[in-house]
């Protein structure tokens, strides 16, 4: 337990650091309220055309599906470039060295910038699904804790992958083309913009099993429609992807580690 | 008055050639960066897919007029950036006095610090656009024609009201807050089809923010070319553009120049 309090350190400061700023966070968050007012107009139209449900969604659950996801994602912290850099200028020989886990090191110092953007998301997220729609129909907060782990557990998910892919930069110049294509496939297969069940049925079959859909689409799915077997179901998943991403980066760490090749000081 | 534009039309030329030929110097990371825009944009395919294999109309437009409306978004907006690259930065330029350069030549102050930058990735909406308006409108002369013409006028447009909002820090100090936002507004006006838009929204799309006339019109009008729409067309984007011109120089009358020094090769 000792071992762990290095990295709670890293995230206190970490956090306190962001804190700083949280004002700033907040005026930047006037994209979330836009992109959510598009998507209100485009689906009242879809509505008003197609009835009341669509793919097993109702108007109000379909905008705080959208609100759920857009927190996710706009939760992430700045790991890819962070760690990217850090390989390509060669800081990293400063920091392999030092009596902690890389990996877990930047976990915990990612922590405190997504800890900060979560809330602050998740309080205008709120507010805006509370003036654009109305409160989310059959919520019980009950379930609230649930939808909560699920939530954290895709930000933590979208974290080591992140990670992983900004780990490549051990053997690549330019690898900011590996954040785009993600961040496009979460975008799509992961469900951000719609719900996985508007998809043709083998491509929803095939994004479900995925780790993209464990991202978005399982949190946002659980909070707009709840039901236990779907909670166990989708933190399953989550916990098995969350290991593999894990692992993954760790795995690459120290293969890259030993490409590792400092020159001067 | 007409020697004017030919002169200020033949520096602009002159500008873009020389971009060209100092983005081609690193063919590698020019192409990465034109063909990852042109990836990243054709996601949004992918959704408007979805959409359309759940629904036949949205706000009137099918899948060929939406991704009419994302063809010559992409391309404006694109044209805007290689041609006129410093947009994105006038207003840091203004407040970090970085004007008086431009202010010593004899050139046009504004076309001269607007075309004496390109932004290499711009290139990739360029032929995102090319190919999707010619993948779903085919290559008849006469739409392509008009398709090319559309996008000249958007990106006067489009550039003309950035140049709006950066100007506004002769005005009001630091605009660049107002730039981002009204960047983000614009692009999203534009990409989605009209039918959604009501009330004030709409109101907003034709006057302060006139996406409209960067994409809804013409795709308007490539469905069903009417003069007296074409020629409000035309005198709207002239005149905005006219407006733009006056109220950068009026506001440069207010520039204050910094003691900072600074290098233009």
């Amino acid at each position: 337990m000792k071992s762990l309090n290095k990295y709670f350190h890293t995230f206190k400061i970490s956090l306190a650091n962001n804190l700083v700023y949280v004002a700033n966070l907040i005026t930047r968050n006037f994209f979330f309220v836009f992109i959510i007012f598009i998507m209100l107009m485009l689906w009242k139209n879809i509505y008003g055309q197609k009835g009341d449900m669509i793919a097993g969604f109702t108007l109000n659950q379909m905008i705080w599906y959208l609100i759920v996801t857009e927190m996710v994602t706009l939760s992430r912290s700045n790991v890819f470039l962070d760690v990217s850099e850090d390989v390509k200028k060669g800081n990293i020989a400063y920091l392999i060295n030092k009596p902690y886990n890389y990996v877990f090191y930047c976990f915990s110092n990612g922590l405190g910038e997504i800890a900060t953007k979560l809330l602050t998301n998740m309080l205008i997220g709120v507010v805006i699904g509370f003036i654009y729609v109305g409160p989310l129909s059959d919520f019980n907060f009950r379930h609230l804790p649930f939808v909560l782990i699920s939530l954290i557990l895709g930000v933590f998910i979208n974290f080591f992958i992140y990670m992983s892919l900004a780990l490549s930069a051990f053997w690549m110049e330019e690898n900011t083309a590996f954040m785009w294509i993600y961040s496009k496939l979460i975008f799509t297969l992961g469900g951000m913009l719609i719900p996985l069940e508007m998809f043709p049925g083998w491509l929803e079959g095939l994004a479900k099993n995925l780790p993209f859909a464990y991202v978005t689409y399982g949190p946002a799915k659980l909070a707009v429609s709840f039901n236990y077997s779907n909670f166990i179901h989708t933190i399953a998943y989550q916990l098995g992807y969350l290991l593999i991403f894990i692992l993954l980066s760790m795995a690459v760490f120290r293969r890259g580690g030993r490409a590792l090749n400092v020159n001067g000081g | 008055m007409l020697m004017e534009v030919k002169k200020n039309l033949q520096l602009i030329a002159m500008y873009f050639k020389f971009n060209l030929s100092a983005s081609m110097e690193y063919r590698g990371s020019f192409l990465m960066q034109t063909f990852g825009m042109i990836l990243n944009n054709s996601t949004f395919i992918f959704f408007w897919w979805i959409l359309f294999s759940n629904i036949n109309t949205i706000g009137g437009y099918g899948f060929k007029e939406v991704m009419g409306l994302w063809a010559i978004a992409s391309t404006s907006y694109g044209l805007s950036f290689v041609v006129f690259g410093n947009i994105r930065r006038l207003s840091q330029m203004i407040i970090n006095g970085e004007l008086d350069t431009y202010l010593l030549q004899p050139k046009d102050v504004l076309i001269n610090i607007i075309s004496s930058s390109t932004v290499i990735s711009a290139w990739g909406d360029i032929f995102y656009g090319i190919i999707l308006f010619i993948g779903v409108y085919g290559l008849s002369p006469v739409s392509f024609s008009l398709f090319i013409l559309f996008c000249i006028t958007g990106a006067i447009m489009f550039s003309s009201v950035l140049i709006f909002a950066n100007a506004l820090t002769f005005y009001m100090g630091n605009s660049q807050g107002v730039f981002n936002l009204v960047l983000e507004f614009m692009i999203t006006f534009s990409i989605y089809p009209e039918g959604i838009y009501k009330g004030f929204t709409k109101l907003i799309i034709y006057t302060f923010l006139p996406a409209a006339f960067i994409t809804l019109f013409p795709v308007r009008l490539l469905n069903a070319f009417s003069w007296n729409w074409f020629i409000l067309l035309m005198i709207t984007v002239v005149g905005w553009a006219t407006f733009t011109y006056f109220f950068f120089n009026k506001g440069l009358k207010k520039y204050e120049s910094g003691n900072l020094i600074v290098t233009k090769l």
